[in-house]
């Protein structure tokens, strides 16, 4: 799997690169900066820009009174107030562009958001760079659909900063021109943002209406992990006016959001918009959540109390209403703050989130916090908890922890579980036993809960593979059991084994372990199975395997439980008909190949069937034939062997013959060595299942389409 | 750092630097800035290269932070993945070609912290080990990230 994952990124990446004029670009780009001659690089998308045009706005008024003292004619300030500059660049970030351009003497930068353009201003009052503060002044425009507006000019270590029609002037800085400046911004740009890049929700009919108001201030866009990014919410915010407000501020009345479904094309195929009206104190987060592969908006309403309700609407089926009340259904509870994304929270306004941990602020985290049956179901609900109802009364809760004695999250790996299992009694009173498990030295490979003999028990799969640890969860206790012993051998023939977690290089990782066969079995009761108990040794080799047992016609899960024998994984490796025409695009394969680690033979079964069709011995054998001499001549090779001249056919220095012999296909390879001769180098010995079966490829066939590094593994 | 030493150790890793930078960001637009502005800190920091294989972690570590930067963004969580068009593909055969425009698709559709240790270690070639110290995690988590990875990949090529 690993040389195919490799081979499939190598295929993958190679066209991930710049074109030569992309490249040369901006190599002339970075030259320049390394020479101290240029102040900015050159974007792509700046390259593209050239031709825009700036916009200018008429701010006479906004700037009479300020203290200019005159066009170019430039005071410099001596020195410079810190808060000043302070002042100045929190201006700029307080507006709302997506994106600004920088130009400064000729040359331009485009910056992405505030961040950006808060980074390049820190970076220059920070750096006192010669050449970029000082004495140059930048200009610094909003970028938004449809155009370029200038926002102002400043010099940010001298302090100089204002602008007339949109033209830039040097002057003196003071807290009354930052005052105008800002509010010339903010009459002049924030119309301009509003009527110009707002895309109504009525007017979304393609993704790309979606993007498009995504660039809106007053818009939030969130696409949903649900088959390619076709899913989305949008959000509009409005004041009490119904005028269009940017996000996240305090004038923001109403929200109107919209769930969007669209196709491959990008074309809408489904929608559901509602307005909330944030007045409405009764709701603290919205969100979403996939449940039987509906979608459904999740709102946990605070009219519950410290009981959690949810109400959940089908967006889907926009009719279907349903609200769920779920203190009692843990389950339900747990799933959805495991699995819900929200992206809306009321707190006496609108706010934008994105993780679920918002949610769990303030909850209840850890057994030490649980003293009633209230507390343990919200303990049971919380997203990084595992729970499971096993009885009316009986609960099992398993909390992760990191190296510190922290809760952790289920998302990575954790260094240790405390297990709880929760008796609640006839007067609500509880009983909890807490077992902690570390990762670290821990014997197990998979930890799991089950139920047998009227008792429920924390069963731990043991690296040694046929012992299990198993727990009392009721009365304590631990037992170390053969796989055959009590308690153990009844629950492995019931099979009824709910894994949760694994360990894995000394962490805990949420997720079940391999599951156990029920028939699971040691290396002695294996070879007495198959009739092998005189050379059952503990030299036996997969080899000696291939001789011992004539695989065809027998289950491939007999092979695969080769895997206890030899204590090595099995590998199953899945052949795709490449050749194949469009009929067969779907790419299924048509054989799936089963080899230990040292495949000197590898067993075949056709996809969808436990039967072994096929198997092939490869390498240096001795087994099958005595006839067969690796290095030896082609001429005698051919003489021995009796090869007919038909059977042999070429591929660049390689000379390869594919024949029949007593029931066995014979495959064979000759390299030429440096004297000009044919010598045997390789040899692929397969039995009669595989001439007949017409899903089986020849080797021949094989090469051709795999190449010749393929069959030598390389 | 000498233009000449600029020059030589942008022809060298632009390639790479352009890759990762895609396998954050998922767009050719982004990562072709963060792939300059990769650059750029390095020229502005004037650092000196020991070895061949610092100069290529530092350029990877550079690189993963100027693109968590932009990640951090909250515009970018609007973001979604953008096809690649394949226009540098000069290969003739087009079955193999979209074969590997929906493996790509695939491997950016990973969850990051899955895509980034996938494409490190299958394309880059560096170990769990290496992968952690560039990316500050322990090498178990990235064994893990790997396992993770892998397993769905392994779902869709099988």
């Amino acid at each position: 799997m690993d040389e195919k994952i490799r081979e499939r990124m190598n295929g993958a990446y190679k066209d991930v690169k710049l074109n030569d004029d992309l490249k040369s670009q901006a190599e002339a780009n970075l030259l320049k900066k390394a020479r101290g001659a240029g102040k900015w690089s050159v974007s792509r998308e700046m390259l593209a820009m050239a031709a825009v045009v700036v916009v200018f706005i008429a701010v006479n008024a906004v700037l009479i009174g300020l203290n200019i003292r005159g066009g170019n004619n430039v005071t410099p300030v001596e020195s410079v107030d810190d808060s000043k500059k302070n002042t100045l660049a929190q201006y700029f970030l307080d507006l709302k562009p997506e994106n600004y351009l920088v130009e400064c003497e000729g040359e331009s930068l485009r910056t992405n958001g505030y961040d950006g353009l808060r980074d390049m201003l820190n970076e220059i009052v920070v750096s006192d760079t010669p050449g970029i503060a000082g004495n140059s002044m930048l200009k610094i425009s909003a970028l938004a659909e449809g155009g370029t507006k200038t926002l102002g000019c400043v010099d940010i270590c001298d302090n100089k900063t204002v602008v007339i029609d949109g033209v830039c002037y040097e002057t003196d800085v003071t807290d009354e021109a930052l005052t105008a400046i800002k509010s010339y911004i903010d009459d002049a740009m924030w119309p301009y943002l509003r009527d110009g890049a707002i895309t109504d929700l009525e007017y979304i009919i393609t993704i790309n209406d979606v993007r498009t108001l995504a660039d809106c201030p007053s818009a939030y866009v969130r696409f949903f992990d649900e088959g390619g990014n076709r899913f989305c919410v949008a959000a509009v915010c409005y004041d009490a006016n119904k005028a269009y407000c940017r996000i996240n501020e305090e004038s923001t009345e109403y929200v109107e959001y919209g769930y969007f479904w669209f196709d491959e094309d990008g074309n809408k195929i489904l929608e559901k918009k509602t307005v909330v009206d944030l007045c409405d104190k009764s709701w603290e987060t919205r969100g979403v959540v996939e449940f039987n592969s509906q979608w459904y908006e999740v709102v946990n309403n605070k009219n519950g109390g410290d009981e959690h309700n949810y109400d959940m609407v089908n967006i889907m089926e926009p009719e279907d209403v349903e609200h769920l009340l779920h203190f009692a259904d843990y389950e339900m509870e747990y799933y959805i703050r495991s699995h819900a994304q929200f992206f809306m929270e009321q707190q006496g306004k609108y706010v934008v989130v994105d993780d679920i941990v918002n949610v769990d602020e303030g909850k209840i985290f850890d057994f030490s916090q649980v003293n009633t049956v209230e507390n343990l179901g919200e303990l049971m609900a919380a997203s990084n908890v595992y729970s499971k109802v096993l009885s009316q009364n009986q609960y099992l809760v398993v909390l992760p922890y990191n190296e510190d004695g922290v809760a952790d999250s289920f998302e990575g790996w954790v260094s240790e579980l405390k297990v709880g299992y929760v008796e609640v009694l006839e007067n609500r009173d509880m009983k909890l036993t807490v077992i902690p498990l570390e990762g670290m030295g821990n014997s197990m490979e998979s930890l799991g809960v089950t139920y047998c003999q009227g008792k429920w028990y924390l069963f731990g799969q043991l690296q040694t593979y046929m012992q299990y640890e198993v727990i009392d969860l009721a009365n304590g206790g631990v037992e170390v059991l053969d796989y055959d012993e009590g308690i153990c051998r009844e629950i492995l023939v019931n099979d009824d084994i709910d894994y949760f977690a694994q360990v894995v290089d000394n962490y805990w990782l949420l997720g079940g372990g391999e599951t156990i066969e029920k028939e699971a079995k040691d290396p002695k009761t294996y070879c007495s199975n198959h009739g092998w108990d005189e050379m059952c040794t503990d030299t036996m080799s997969v080899r000696d395997i291939y001789v011992a047992t004539n695989w065809i016609g027998k289950s491939a899960k007999s092979f695969i439980e080769l895997e206890l024998f030899f204590d090595d994984l099995v590998v199953t490796d899945f052949e795709y008909d490449s050749a194949a025409g469009p009929a067969d695009s779907s790419e299924s394969a048509y054989q799936i190949n089963l080899s230990m680690s040292e495949p000197n033979f590898v067993v075949s079964t056709e996809p969808d069937s436990d039967e072994i069709i096929a198997v092939t011995l490869y390498g240096d054998h001795n087994y099958v034939t005595e006839d067969v001499w690796l290095g030896m001549e082609l001429e005698e090779v051919k003489k021995r062997m009796n090869i007919d001249d038909s059977a042999f056919f070429e591929e660049g220095v390689v000379k390869f013959a594919s024949f029949e012999r007593d029931g066995y296909l014979y495959e064979l390879s000759f390299v030429l060595d440096s004297n000009g001769n044919y010598l045997l180098g390789f040899s692929c010995i397969s039995n009669g299942a595989k001439i007949n079966s017409s899903s089986v490829k020849s080797f021949g066939e094989r090469l051709k389409e795999d190449g010749i590094n393929a069959i030598y593994g390389k | 750092m000498d233009e000449k030493q600029v020059s030589d150790v942008y022809r060298r890793r632009v390639d790479m630097v352009y890759r990762l930078c895609f396998s954050y960001l998922r767009n050719k637009d982004d990562a072709f800035d963060a792939m300059q502005n990769t650059f750029y800190k390095m020229i502005k920091k004037g650092v000196e290269f020991r070895d061949a294989e610092h100069e290529k972690a530092w350029l990877i570590v550079t690189a993963s932070n100027v693109c968590k930067n932009v990640l951090a963004h909250w515009w970018r969580k609007t973001v979604s993945i953008e096809e690649w068009d394949g226009t540098n593909n000069s290969g003739s055969d087009v079955e193999a070609a979209q074969e590997d425009r929906e493996f790509l698709a695939l491997v950016l559709d990973l969850p990051e912290k899955y895509r980034i240790p996938i494409y490190l270690h299958y394309y880059e070639g560096y170990s769990a080990v290496e992968i952690g110290k560039m990316l500050k995690k322990s090498d178990s988590t990235i064994r893990g990230y790997l396992m993770k990875g892998r397993e769905i990949l392994g779902k869709e090529i099988g």
